[in-house]
């Protein structure tokens, strides 16, 4: 009975994960988003915003799961003009005065790069995964992901700079995952 | 110097007022170069570059400054006060005032200021400007306020208004993909005005924008007008096709009633943003008269190349 129990709390028992990302000059890979695929269980998120201000998408780097609404206010004092393509679906919002707000819905896995037409610096990135488990680094490339139930996965990265990182590997219990990435 | 030891004190104070402040920095650096008729082989013609101190959630500082054909001066140097729906802009600033905006006047494919922004609209009133003053927005997207009480003529540095006779009102309203605004510029010493209309409308890859601005007063009256179509082409987001056409009538002999004849613009070209830092734009103008020393003495009839090197840090 007791060995039964134990098996049974091994099998439910969750953990972190963690570790580093390094770029292929070995360099952190600041802000890199790291998700483990092969997990099921994701559920989409709420609330969800990026924010047009002072001529910036904020935040810069933003990770949802399948399904997720996000909105795109705008508070900025001049107007942008927002674009992106995602999956070879292009959505173009157009411009709209301060204090309105327009929203999509990413449904499939992948990245989406925003730009705005009017403004040539202003970038940022939605990535979109389909596991409850992801995480992004911070600006020395370390990060966590809490609550990961131990079993094996394929391990992503994706860093802005265009690098990534792809591999299938066992996470057990407490792990802490040292990770470069290449082109 | 007194101007900048009040913008020193507006900033220090909106610190200190700041509570659990949050201090960012951003500053941009622009250079623009052209080649045209008037100005073969590139000419560097335009420097501009802007810092903004976010002091808090809702409080800002900005200060920017350009050099234009050898002359330097303040553009924008203000203390910005804002919440959800309201804003204070305090010290010199583009007057909201149909597309007044940086942005509007230079990030796009033309290379040049539409015509009846160049131009004065009567003997006092002109729009490309620097005002100081006050200016209060108010209202949320479906109907916004903007106004001002402003000194439209100040020194290059000057920060705070000795004149502030002139009083500005935009109201502007969202109605799903089409902004329109109206415009009332009033000189309150001299009696002229300005009037304008403005609409903006989007579609996916499209936006389409246009003026009509008027002068009155007792002389040099003066009206104009401009239409711009802008189009990302598919496959290539970094690129797009412009379309402007645009008109200005004067008043014969300084007379209050535009009567000459109207002075034609039209523009065709392409912008190519080849890095954040690097937009390229190709124009072709050509039009009647234009004779007007507007358009031939800024150069914008035939090729005119612009490129525009930025820095944002």
């Amino acid at each position: 009975m007791n060995a039964l129990l134990l098996t049974a709390l091994l099998a439910t028992a969750h953990t972190n994960v963690g570790g580093t990302v390094a770029l292929s000059n070995g360099r952190a890979a600041g802000h890199a988003v790291v998700w483990l695929e092969g997990a099921s269980g994701a559920k989409p998120l709420h609330g969800v915003v990026i924010d047009q201000r002072d001529r910036k998408f904020i935040p810069h780097i933003t990770v949802v799961t399948v399904g997720t609404k996000v909105e795109f206010p705008n508070h900025d004092t001049v107007f942008h003009n927002v674009f992106t393509e995602y999956h070879s679906e292009k959505f173009d919002f157009g411009m709209y005065a301060r204090g309105k707000s327009k929203s999509q819905v990413f449904d499939r896995p992948g990245l989406a790069v925003l730009l705005c037409s009017v403004h040539s610096e202003m970038s940022a990135y939605v990535m979109c995964v389909d596991t409850p488990y992801y995480a992004v680094a911070d600006g020395k490339g370390h990060f966590s992901i809490p609550d990961v139930r131990p079993g094996t996965y394929t391990v992503h990265v994706w860093h802005e700079s265009g690098e990534t990182y792809s591999k299938r590997e066992p996470v057990e219990s407490g792990a802490a995952l040292t990770l470069r990435t290449h082109r | 110097m007194v101007g900048l030891r009040a913008l020193v004190a507006g900033t220090c104070l909106a610190a200190l007022g700041a509570a659990r402040a949050q201090i960012s920095q951003e500053t941009t650096l622009e250079s623009y170069f052209t080649s045209s008729r008037v100005h073969q082989g590139l000419y560097h013609y335009l420097s501009w570059g802007e810092t903004n101190v976010r002091l808090s959630p809702n409080v800002k500082a900005t200060v920017s400054g350009l050099s234009l054909g050898g002359h330097n001066s303040y553009d924008e140097a203000c203390v910005t006060l804002e919440d959800k729906d309201r804003i204070l802009r305090l010290g010199r600033f583009k007057t909201a005032f149909g597309f007044s905006t940086w942005s509007d006047q230079f990030y796009n494919g033309f290379n040049h200021i539409p015509l009846e922004r160049i131009a004065p609209l009567n003997a006092t009133l002109g729009l490309t400007r620097d005002d100081t003053g006050a200016e209060l927005t108010f209202g949320g997207p479906d109907l916004q306020v903007q106004t001002a009480l402003v000194d439209v003529s100040p020194e290059p540095t000057q920060i705070v208004p000795k004149r502030p006779d002139h009083a500005s009102l935009r109201l502007q309203t969202n109605r799903g993909d089409l902004i329109l605004g109206g415009d009332f510029l009033a000189d309150l010493a001299h009696g002229a005005e300005v009037y304008g209309l403005d609409a903006r409308w989007t579609a996916p890859r499209l936006v389409m924008r246009g003026e009509l601005m008027a002068g009155t007063g007792s002389s040099a009256a003066a009206w104009g007008y401009y239409i711009d179509a802008m189009y990302r082409i598919p496959k290539l987001s970094r690129t797009q096709a412009v379309f402007r056409t645009e008109g200005l009538q004067y008043g014969q002999d300084n007379d209050a009633t535009p009567n000459e004849p109207i002075t034609l613009l039209h523009t065709v070209g392409i912008r190519q943003v080849v890095s954040p830092n690097l937009a390229v734009n190709l124009n072709y103008g050509w039009g009647s008269g234009a004779d007007n020393r507007y358009v031939t003495g800024n150069g914008l009839i035939g090729w005119t190349l612009r490129m525009m090197f930025q820095l944002h840090f």
